[in-house]
């Protein structure tokens, strides 16, 4: 891979180093949804109890396109693409609350969208609630646009040959942001 | 129970017509319009073989889904199960037909959640 995953230096001065996903991360990335806020959680993920967390992760590696962002030893950061039966993919993104506003998310998400294109990944689409600003904002510097609303989930979907890399390879792309936490946990 | 052509939503049916065989009580199935005729009967041959009368109700033109089965809820007395649909990345997306029901309901609502889910 190359462009938005490598090393670099979040907004912290932390080294970051993001990634596709290997096996040998397994358990660092089940760690890193045990260690995961609750109160982040988002339309029902990441699962609560550690049996559902494991066999989540589980699927979600074996069935999608999987990048982390790896920190001291730690998988701080995980964003995958799963398809879907309509012949889409799916994308969810959680940065650990202790990494959040240092610029990780913005790069996984990049590395993820440019991986998934490398891979013949076509139309990307989210739900998110209506409520999570930050993470909207994510998402549109990536290039996505809403497509629905209800009261509860948005839609918001992405063509891959539209998406664009942003930002420097310095763990800056989204400065300004503060390091608030974020329902959906980015 | 309201039913649409999600496996969530037919394993919801089973779970629905375990419910109605131990209450010794009939289940009224809302089939969502896309539940094609053969899947309605369908609906009611699953409700045979468990021993329970399903009557399957299809909302009329200009209706909406969620608006007959508030109507069978509160005509029959009975508590409503609805299986909200699971994404590729399991997340639980209600939509805002279910949220309608959920805020309006005119008894309790079961939201059925799959055993075999993450």
């Amino acid at each position: 891979m190359s462009g938005p995953a490598g090393a670099f230096r979040d907004r912290m001065g932390r080294p970051v180093q993001v990634g596709e996903y290997r096996p040998e991360d397994r358990g660092l990335l089940v760690a890193m949804y045990r260690s995961f806020d609750p109160d982040q959680r988002a339309q029902g993920i990441p699962p609560l109890h550690p049996l559902r967390l494991a066999e989540w992760v589980e699927v979600l590696t074996e069935e999608g396109v999987n990048v982390v962002a790896r920190c001291e030893g730690r998988v701080v950061g995980h964003a995958v693409l799963v398809p879907d039966r309509a012949g889409s993919h799916e994308l969810a993104i959680f940065v650990h609350q202790d990494y959040q506003g240092a610029g990780i998310g913005n790069r996984l998400l990049q590395a993820l969208l440019e991986l998934g294109r490398a891979r013949g990944v076509r139309h990307v689409w989210l739900t998110v609630e209506p409520w999570n600003g930050r993470a909207q904002a994510l998402y549109r510097r990536a290039g996505f646009e809403r497509s629905a609303a209800d009261p509860w989930e948005e839609v918001w979907e992405l063509e891959l040959g539209e998406f664009r890399v942003s930002g420097p390879p310095g763990g800056t792309p989204d400065s300004g942001a503060s390091p608030e936490r974020s329902p959906g946990g980015w | 129970m309201w039913l649409d052509n999600s496996p969530w939503s037919w394993e919801a049916l089973g779970y629905a017509l375990r419910l109605a065989r131990a209450r010794r009580v009939g289940l009224v199935a809302v089939c969502e319009p896309s539940v094609s005729p053969q899947d309605r009967d369908r609906a009611v041959a699953a409700g045979a073989a468990w021993g329970v009368d399903v009557e399957v109700r299809v909302p009329p033109p200009g209706s909406r889904t969620e608006w007959e089965v508030w109507r069978a809820g509160g005509e029959e007395g009975a508590e409503v199960v609805v299986a909200p649909r699971r994404t590729a990345t399991r997340k639980v997306v209600f939509g805002a037909g279910l949220v309608w029901l959920l805020t309006n309901a005119p008894g309790p609502v079961v939201v059925y959640r799959s055993p075999k889910e993450p």
